[in-house]
């Protein structure tokens, strides 16, 4: 049998059902199938541009465009100006009307002076989502993979500026999708949790006579101190010694910002670098924010003498760098499948990325700006030291004029009478311990700094007192300024007669101040009369309180920021002659269990910022407020006893997104439940749920009370039986 | 069509004819150096510019300005003398329009106000796109390279001298390309607050011509004869500065004092090291631009309260004539120069600058990125306008080819003149005899050291003639400077306020005795570099 030569003949349906099942099946699984499987399958792994190409051919997942998912601002008219924002001169601020999400008021605008678009300025009450002000930027190619770059620069471990897009109106016209980002100021800094901290600009530009000297944001004697720091390290640079630069920079972040650098592609020369310089660690951390601008025509060109680029001619950096490029360059699939954007597709090319001449190319010739050697004359240097080098001699003196007891790493007060009268500083490398029985008397304006760990181990019986020297002349403040790493205990103490200071250029402003401490504990203590901004403040960490008394004058008795934490049984009696606030609870999310807030003539308890507080089991009594709520702060209230109160609950009447969810709690006797229009919820039950973000069980076993002995005990009662 | 080829060429024969008709009554007036020169710049300028097709976008900052037509008319009405009133105007960047005012500047020179690129100022407001400069000089490039007086900014900025902010820009006038120009910043009180040293302005000093108030130049005036011949350029407290300059005004004019004295009050007046780098980088740009007249600054330092001069208008090459080593600027340098530590403080500066721009290359690397930066706004620039001859009226349009001609002659110059003067700081040429004393003879120009090693804990007195040097404890051992004597060519009028005047270094012959004679290990340096000298028996 002959096979026949004909050909055979495939009609329309075939084809047509070949082609609607094929093409159909593609589009179902290109819409439908997860990228991270299918661009692994068996054998065949697709390319970045074969994916994009059947991406764009059979993706038909509906996306909404980025406009649409966008926030709108409305910017108004100006009073001063007649014109609208877009049409608006010069580099002026003018007034105008501006409308965000859940926000109208008046503000200043101004067009930006370094680039295309806007800087908004916002009354310093009245900030948009606890921002002073905000720069808005037209979405051009370059600022649309803002976002990402900001994305993986957090991810990276560095501060940055947050950013988002949003549509802009003006005078009711749309004027497009701008790129909305947070301006680097110190509100920023507090928002990230960094206190303590200064901003201190950089130029890298060395054909700019203004960009040799670093702007410092700080008072005089701050800035010419720390000029004469840098300038002292990046003269040693110039002499090939980077080691003290090296103990003057965070070292991870330097790498991270410079692996940033090399990923955006900015010219170094074009745009300062802002860095948070803090001062209890006396280290510059830089700032990441995108370049306004990438590709660089000076690419050869030198850059001035700066805290970041000559880090790379250090050995142990540089292969640091070549390490976070590599954990960066592995980690390249997941972020570019996270951002499908063309752009952010070449930046993020694993050849781009994992370079090996990115460490070189960074680390370009260094040279002063113009004149700078003029300039050096008469400045203030302090002489070379690494950073790292522990000051020995000056713990043993302390020691010996102390009598103090070193024993390895501690310096320890044992019982006994201090009388201080000069400002002392621990180092970070010592803890120090206070004995049961140290009487510590501080001089006028003194403080005793520490930045390592502080243990003060008194008992309520034979406790630990700090004093001034004269009544009537306030010591500064005692403080623990640590790294984030560093432990503060205290129990036992009795402490009075503070009035913060700003010490190593940090602002104090509790009479015991605890900043960048990993966790504070503090048990059995009493604060009293004081002048200071607080009684006690905590900023960052974690905390926990338990039988704590603030008594007498104050102006308030604990501030806390930024911590996680539970205050127990903490008793806060106000002095009813002056208008003294209890509990202030910034960021965070603070637990208040029992404990009794009494005589409190301002707010006992004051939820601000975005604090999620915890109010249970509380006796609030006699205060003008007892509870309020603030910002975009959310209070829960549950199981307390109000009573004798002027105002009960408190949240602003608009202008804020502050919530305050009140449970069952016992009212007597109050004058006032509530204010007006307050955003206050009722709520019938509080749940586990709901508290077990604040680290408490719901319903905690109260802890048995210690009756006190009365009289001598019977010899013959342990001997009974 | 053979009628057509023939008028053609009769036509090209009349065109030709008119040409040369033209020159030759062009030389016969302005004679034939001058008429070539201005016809090859004009020629070129029309032929060879035109070639450039598409240069592509521009390296440099693009200035783009809004002038009514009716106020430039106003300005233009009568130059030089029109052209000094602020008249407003709109600078556009980054799509905003900032108000700014806009005055002509520059007098005396031609190039200034001659020709289709004229000087300008503008004067910025306080929220101004080029904080925290607030008045910046747009000047026409008095060169055919156009960059020798940014590179003579840059050169003397990298020896540590103050200079003002200075960037090769683009500028557009009305939509219309207007040319590249040099930016400067023009210094005033704010000279330490822009560069973010201090909060507050400071005490500065212009020395300037005299202000212009009618149709006419005015006489020019010594600078040092009277401090009121410096103008106050800032807000700033002027008590303790007018005492200052006063002082220094009376040390520079009074000749009977020694010179000891004299330097121990200047260096409580002015920050010696600065003058010393300023001197020393006038040397290295080879420029006589800063005189007894104009082109000079002082700024009291918030930190020394000394005065330090500022590098203004130094041109690259622009040499006093006989390329002396020590030339004479002005009168302050007449003193400052005859102070063998200063002069040699200044030599020092200048061999390390040398060393370092052009042993290492430093300056031909960034003479080079310039042009490459500058290159597609030269092509761009059909307004260009310079001296076209050496008569100051002739400020005429001129080509590509001049700048590229220029280029290479400026890399040349700048490369032999420098290695001319390495050669001058460094010549370590010195004639040695040991006996019971110690013979030195040269003729070269730099000043010897002498050091030998010694327990002795007394400074040995070494005598010289009839004088006794000093020594100087040095590195464990004594060090002995042999300064060279210097002194102004036979004829010239030896007062400080006499105008290009300069040092010439006698030959030295001198005979040092030692108290126990020549030292076994002394070691004979050249004090500027450092190095051991060619001892010739």
């Amino acid at each position: 049998m002959k096979r026949s030569i004909k050909p055979r003949k495939v009609g329309v349906m075939p084809w047509l059902i070949g082609t609607v099942l094929m093409g159909g099946s593609l589009v179902l699984l290109f819409t439908f199938g997860k990228a991270d499987w299918l661009r692994r399958l068996p054998l065949v792994e697709a390319g970045d541009r074969e994916w994009n190409s059947y991406s764009a051919l059979f993706d038909r997942a509906i996306t909404q465009p980025d406009s649409a998912r966008s926030t709108i601002l409305r910017i108004g008219g100006s009073s001063r100006t007649g014109a609208c924002v877009e049409d608006q001169l010069g580099g002026s601020w003018y007034p105008r009307w501006f409308e965000g999400v859940g926000y109208g008021d008046s503000v200043e605008v101004r067009n930006s002076l370094d680039r295309e678009g806007f800087v908004v300025r916002f009354k310093k009450n009245a900030p948009y989502r606890d921002q002073r002000r905000i720069m808005l930027t037209p979405t051009t190619t370059g600022h649309v993979q803002a976002q990402q770059l900001v994305s993986i620069a957090s991810e990276l471990g560095l501060v940055t500026t947050g950013t988002s897009l949003v549509r802009v109106l003006s005078c009711g016209k749309e004027l497009g999708t701008y790129l909305q980002t947070e301006w680097v100021d110190d509100e920023m800094l507090e928002r990230r949790g960094i206190s303590g901290a200064i901003l201190v600009k950089q130029g890298f530009d060395p054909s700019r006579p203004d960009h040799q000297f670093a702007v410092i944001e700080a008072d005089s004697a701050e800035r010419v101190h720390l000029r004469g720091v840098i300038e002292r390290a990046l003269s040693e640079v110039q002499r090939g010694n980077t080691d003290m630069l090296a103990g003057l920079v965070d070292e991870k972040s330097a790498i991270a910002w410079l692996l940033m650098a090399w990923v955006d592609g900015r010219d170094l020369r074009t745009e300062p670098v802002m860095f948070a310089y803090n001062w209890s660690t006396g280290r510059f951390s830089p700032i990441y924010q995108p370049p306004a601008r990438t590709g660089g025509r000076n690419a050869d060109a030198p850059l001035s003498y700066n805290l970041l680029t000559p880090l790379l001619r250090r050995a142990g950096f540089k292969a640091q760098f070549a390490k976070r490029q590599a954990e960066l360059a592995a980690r390249l699939p997941e972020m570019r499948q996270r951002w499908n954007s063309g752009e952010l597709q070449t930046m993020l090319a694993v050849a781009h990325v994992s370079d090996a001449n990115a460490a070189t190319a960074l680390d370009r010739p260094l040279i002063a700006g113009p004149g700078h050697a003029t300039f050096m004359n008469g400045m203030v240097m302090p002489s070379v030291a690494a950073a790292t080098v522990e000051d020995t001699a000056m713990i043993a003196h302390l020691a010996k004029r102390y009598k103090l007891i070193l024993q390895g790493d501690s310096v320890i007060f044992p019982r006994g009478k201090y009388m201080i009268n000069e400002d002392i500083e621990f180092p970070s490398t010592r803890s120090v311990l206070m004995l049961q029985g140290a009487r510590v008397f501080l001089g006028p304006g003194r403080s005793l700094v520490c930045k390592g760990d502080l243990y003060i181990r008194g008992t309520m019986r034979n406790p630990v007192f700090i004093r001034p020297q004269e009544d009537g002349a306030p010591f500064g403040t005692v403080a623990v300024l640590g790294s984030g790493t560093q432990q503060c205990a205290i129990s036992g103490l009795y402490v009075s007669g503070g009035a913060g200071a700003k010490v190593a250029g940090n602002k104090c402003g509790g009479m015991v101040t605890v900043q960048g401490v990993a966790r504070t504990l503090l048990n059995s203590t009493v604060f009293q009369e004081n002048r200071a901004d607080a009684s006690l403040l905590i900023n960052g960490g974690e905390v926990e309180m338990r039988e704590v008394r603030f008594e007498d004058a104050a102006q308030q008795f604990v501030q806390l920021e930024h911590v996680n934490g539970v205050l127990r049984d903490v008793t806060m009696v106000g002095a009813r002659t002056n208008t003294t606030d209890g509990l202030r609870i910034g960021t965070g999310t603070v637990a208040v269990i029992r404990g009794i807030y009494t005589g409190l003539r301002g707010t006992a308890i004051l939820a601000d910022g975005a604090a999620q507080v915890l109010v249970h089991k509380v006796r609030l009594s006699q205060n003008a407020t007892a509870l309020r709520c603030e910002a975009r702060a959310v209070l829960h209230a549950d199981g307390n006893t109000l009573e004798g109160n002027d105002l009960v609950f408190s949240t602003p009447s608009t202008g804020t997104s502050a919530r305050m969810l009140v449970y069952p709690n016992t009212l007597t006797g109050n004058k006032s439940e509530r204010t007006a229009g307050s955003s206050i919820v009722e709520k019938t039950e509080l749940d586990a749920v709901t508290v077990a973000p604040f680290g408490v069980q719901l319903n905690e076993p109260v802890p048995e009370v210690k009756k006190p002995r009365r009289g001598r005990a019977s010899r013959s009662s342990s001997t009974a039986d | 069509m053979k009628r057509d080829r023939r008028g053609t060429g009769v036509g090209w024969l009349i065109a030709l004819g008119i040409v040369l008709v033209s020159l030759v009554v062009f030389a016969a007036l302005l004679g034939p150096g001058r008429t070539a020169r201005i016809a090859v710049a004009s020629f070129l300028s029309t032929t060879v510019d035109g070639l450039a097709e598409a240069p592509g976008p521009h390296r440099l900052r693009v200035i783009d300005l809004r002038i009514d037509q009716g106020h430039l008319d106003t300005l233009n009405s009568d130059l030089p003398w029109s052209g000094d009133h602020n008249v407003p105007a709109m600078l556009v960047e980054h799509g905003v329009e900032y108000p700014v005012k806009f005055r002509y500047r520059g007098i005396y020179s031609a190039s200034h106000y001659l020709g289709g690129k004229k000087s300008f100022r503008l004067t910025l407001g306080k929220d101004g796109p080029f904080g925290p400069y607030r008045r910046l000089n747009f000047i026409n490039p008095k060169s055919f390279n156009m960059v020798n007086d940014h590179m003579g900014m840059w050169i003397a900025g990298r020896m540590g001298v103050a200079v003002p902010w200075n960037e090769m820009v683009f500028v557009r006038l009305n939509g219309e390309d207007y040319g590249v120009m040099e930016m400067y910043e023009q210094p005033d009180g704010r000279f330490e607050k822009n560069r973010r040293l201090t909060t507050d302005e400071v005490p500065v000093y212009r020395g300037e011509y005299p202000p212009i108030t009618g149709r006419e130049l005015t006489e020019k005036r010594t600078l040092w004869r009277k401090a009121s011949n410096w103008q106050y350029v800032s807000d700033a407290d002027s008590s303790l500065a007018h005492a200052h300059l006063q002082a220094l005004v009376d040390v520079i004019y009074d000749s009977t004092l020694t010179l000891t004295q004299r330097r121990d009050t200047l260096g409580s007046l002015i920050d010696v090291d600065a003058y010393a780098r300023y001197l020393a980088a006038m040397l290295v740009v080879n420029t006589k631009h800063m005189d007894q007249y104009h082109n000079q600054w002082l700024v009291m330092s918030e930190r020394t309260g000394l005065f330090y001069p500022i590098f203004w208008d130094g041109l690259l090459m622009f040499p006093p004539e006989g390329e002396p080593l020590y030339f004479i600027n002005d009168a302050l340098a007449h003193w400052f120069l005859r102070i063998p530590e200063w002069r040699l403080l200044r030599d020092r500066y200048a061999f390390e600058g040398l060393r370092e721009l052009h042993r290492s290359g430093a300056f031909l690397a960034e003479y080079d990125r310039t042009i490459e930066r500058i290159k597609p706004s030269v092509l761009a620039d059909r307004n260009k306008y310079g001296h076209v001859s050496l008569v100051p009226a002739d400020v005429h349009r001129f080509s590509v080819a001049h700048v590229i001609s220029s280029f290479a002659g400026m890399r040349s110059t700048v490369s032999g003149y420098w290695d001319r003067t390495l050669a001058r700081l460094s010549d370590g040429k010195v004639a040695v005899v040991r006996s019971s004393t110690l013979r030195l003879t040269t003729a070269n120009e730099a000043p010897l050291e002498l050091r030998w090693r010694s327990f002795a804990s007394t400074p040995p007195v070494v005598i010289v003639g009839a004088d006794t040097l000093t020594t100087m404890r040095k590195e464990g051992g004594w060090s002995l400077m042999v300064h060279r004597e210097v002194g102004l060519p036979e004829g010239s009028w030896d007062r400080p306020f006499a105008n290009w005047q300069h040092y010439v270094v006698k030959p030295l012959d001198i005979e040092l005795s030692f108290p126990g004679g020549v030292p076994a290990g002394l070691t004979i340096t050249n004090a500027i570099t450092d190095e051991a000298v060619d001892q010739a028996p």
